[in-house]
């Protein structure tokens, strides 16, 4: 399994590089032909982002998703405006549709709690690095808020339901994104991490917080 | 550019490699409710042995507002024996010395239960060992070669009883009874005659003595009784059958016939008397009915105890030392399902009889039994009420008379009657010196009985041998009795009633 993910990486990561090195070629025609590149511009498009989903209980170094992750999507709308050559800035309100499962590590004893999310979210990006020219390399930072609008939850212990088991969550949920991806023309892919900077069950003993690595795909 | 690349291909990898994270602690909300583990062994203290012994603990766990958690549910546990995880609860009795013993639960924080000290020691731990007669075989009384014993040993230590200690009692015991030695507490056969010494030994220390009064039975001659039913024209006519049934079951229990869902009584004995239905008046002729005579009276009494019903009786009381004279009458009024007076004597053979009487004493109080219609129609259910009876007649009293002279019997242990009604039925007794044993007397107001005892029948034979008033003729056709004299009543006289209804 371990040699299969790397592979994949990997895989991934040639896929990237590859992108921002069409990008870069790409900028090189475009300035040989010397017609002047828009200093503001502004793009809108639809936002579909699928989502790896775990929970951080502070054994998750920064950018990990645990291998006990749920898959999620998201829906919504990208708002883009270019700011200088390298810099743009993006808002992205969405609905989102999460799942995510608290795990017993006891081998003899399974004990599952799951939750299922339907929440509000938007993400502030100010800083989106660009460069390139028709494909362009970005990298961006910023911030997410997301208030849940529902959430269900259920426990099961050995694969029996527990009836007397209800956990508090937050609602609003925020923290931090980091994201790397490429525009191609005026579409968007780009991986995104999710660090939530508040805990998602009010729970005493157990520290938690939800990480998610979203792919962002923008039309 | 290349550092552009370099960081864009650090984050994919963090991403998938983010995949291979395994979790080394529990994060489990719910099972993190735990927050106390309540640990008991049964056992705490073992006596040094060549084995390895499992000891049984309770494990329970409770939430943060201290409310039992996972209830009934079979949670694993890591087992702690001083530092080191054992994987069952086993201890190795070769090594004597005290260990702490403790549970854990792998939570986040992990949970650790309360400890426990349990130590491993050798005979001289104990300080006093025990000897007592189980429950059901509480008797310094019994039959050789009869009925076994059973035992119960107890072992203290300097903080009282050690519990749990009894499988290791039961490998280790001996038991001396009389000039045998055994090895076991429970079915002990008592095979000599005499006043034998019990003792119990265990890892070297001595019980306390118990003494068991150890007697052969003796066979009497059968004597047989017939008997007759007064039934009044007035009140209700028994069937023959019915009152037959009491006449089988007096029979049955007479002859130790009969069996209670308990063990039978160490002193049970046949008690040598047997009772038939009379089919001959006093004159000789065949009666109408198998023993049944109707008194024809119109006169109805309230009172069971009314002076004109008692001189009634007295007046048509068949001759005593030829029947059994049974009345059948409403003794609601009494509460009673039965009553019978008790014989008087001509010498002081038994205790509690008295005084003693010329032997040409003319019949001076109605010597008889009274049963309450309601047994013959089928309102109450009790087979025993006439063998009961009977035993009065044949001058038992109550085992549950009291607690100085007793019952005059030496194997009917002395107690009285529960005042709570919810136990007063119950064959679980208390004994006068606040022991418990099981009655199974017919003499007793219990829910099961099956027994008259050895020294109950050696008291009913001498009072049958010794009584004014006895029927014989049956048992001694060529004996040469004195007639019977009616004198007058004396209505002082009264009968024990028995109010087991």
């Amino acid at each position: 399994m371990k040699s299969i993910q790397m592979k994949k990486s990997l895989a991934t990561l040639l896929f990237m590089v590859s992108f921002i090195m069409w990008g870069f070629e790409a900028k090189a025609e475009i300035l040989n032909d010397s017609i002047p590149e828009k200093t503001h511009d502004f793009r809108m498009g639809i936002r579909f982002s699928p989502s790896l989903n775990s929970f951080d209980y502070g054994d998750l170094s920064f950018g990990q998703v645990a291998s006990d992750y749920k898959i999620g999507a998201a829906l919504g709308m990208s708002f883009d405006w270019k700011m200088s050559e390298y810099n743009r800035f993006r808002l992205e309100p969405y609905l989102e549709y999460q799942n995510i499962k608290n795990n017993s590590i006891n081998p003899d004893l399974e004990a599952i709690t799951s939750f299922s999310n339907l929440s509000f979210g938007l993400d502030a990006l100010p800083l989106v690095l660009t460069y390139g020219g028709k494909y362009k390399g970005t990298l961006s930072l910023g911030g997410f808020a997301k208030y849940i609008l529902n959430s269900t939850q259920n426990t099961t212990l050995n694969g029996n339901s527990v009836n007397n088991f209800n956990v508090e969550v937050n609602k609003l949920q925020y923290g931090l994104s980091f994201g790397a991806g490429v525009y191609l023309g005026k579409r968007l892919i780009e991986f995104r991490y999710y660090q939530s900077l508040n805990d998602f069950v009010n729970n005493p003993v157990v520290p938690n917080s939800i990480n998610q690595v979203q792919l962002i795909l923008v039309f | 550019m290349k550092k552009i690349l370099s960081i864009v291909g650090f984050l994919v990898l963090l991403i998938f490699n983010s995949c291979m994270t395994d979790r080394e602690s529990e994060n489990s909300f719910y099972l993190n409710q735990i927050n106390r583990i309540q640990l008991i062994s049964s056992k705490t203290i073992f006596f040094s042995e060549n084995i390895v012994e499992n000891f049984n603990l309770t494990v329970s766990f409770f939430d943060r507002d201290n409310r039992p958690f996972l209830n009934n549910f079979d949670v694993p546990y890591v087992i702690y024996l001083g530092d080191s995880v054992i994987k069952e609860p086993k201890l190795d009795l070769s090594r004597p010395g005290k260990y702490k013993l403790r549970v854990m639960f792998p939570t986040r924080e992990l949970t650790f239960s309360n400890e426990v000290e349990i130590e491993v020691v050798e005979g001289d731990y104990i300080s006093q060992l025990v000897l007592d007669f189980s429950n059901e075989t509480r008797n310094e009384y019994t039959l050789a070669n009869k009925e076994t014993y059973d035992f119960t040993l107890r072992a203290f230590g300097p903080n009282g009883e050690i519990p749990g200690v009894e499988e290791q009692i039961r490998r280790n015991l001996s038991l001396k009874v009389g000039n045998e030695n055994g090895n076991r507490l429970i079915g002990v056969p008592i095979t000599q005659i005499g006043l034998l010494e019990v003792q119990a030994s265990v890892f070297g220390v001595n019980s306390n003595i118990l003494k068991i009064n150890s007697r052969e039975d003796i066979s009497f001659p059968i004597k047989e009784f017939q008997v007759v039913y007064h039934v009044f024209s007035n009140l209700f006519n028994p069937s023959q059958q019915t009152v037959e049934s009491q006449i089988n079951n007096s029979n049955i229990a007479f002859s130790g016939g009969i069996r209670s869902s308990f063990r039978r009584n160490l002193n049970a004995v046949d008690a040598g008397f047997r009772f038939k239905m009379a089919d001959r008046n006093p004159d000789g002729s065949p009666m109408e009915t198998r023993g049944i005579n109707r008194i024809v009276t119109n006169r109805v009494f309230q009172d069971a105890q009314d002076r004109e019903l008692l001189q009634l009786k007295f007046n048509n009381l068949w001759d005593p030392t030829q029947y059994i004279n049974v009345f059948v009458e409403d003794l609601s009024s009494m509460g009673a399902a039965g009553y019978a007076y008790l014989p008087f004597l001509t010498s002081p053979v038994v205790g509690g009889l008295s005084p003693i009487l010329a032997p040409d004493t003319e019949l001076f109080y109605p010597i008889m039994i009274a049963l309450d219609f309601r047994l013959f129609n089928g309102q109450y259910r009790d087979d025993n009420v006439l063998a009961h009876e009977l035993g009065h007649y044949l001058g038992l009293y109550h085992t549950f008379q009291d607690c100085q002279t007793g019952d005059y019997c030496d194997d009917t242990p002395s107690h009285t009657l529960p005042s709570n009604q919810s136990t007063r039925w119950s064959n679980n007794r208390t004994n006068c010196s606040n022991a418990p044993f099981i009655s199974t007397n017919f003499m007793d107001y219990i829910n099961s009985n099956d027994n008259f005892t050895f020294d109950q029948k050696v008291r009913m034979t001498k009072v049958y041998e010794n009584a004014l008033f006895m029927p014989k003729d049956l048992n001694a056709p060529d004996a040469r009795l004195k007639p019977f004299r009616r004198g007058q009543l004396d209505p002082s006289i009264k009968p024990i009633i028995c109010n087991f209804l």
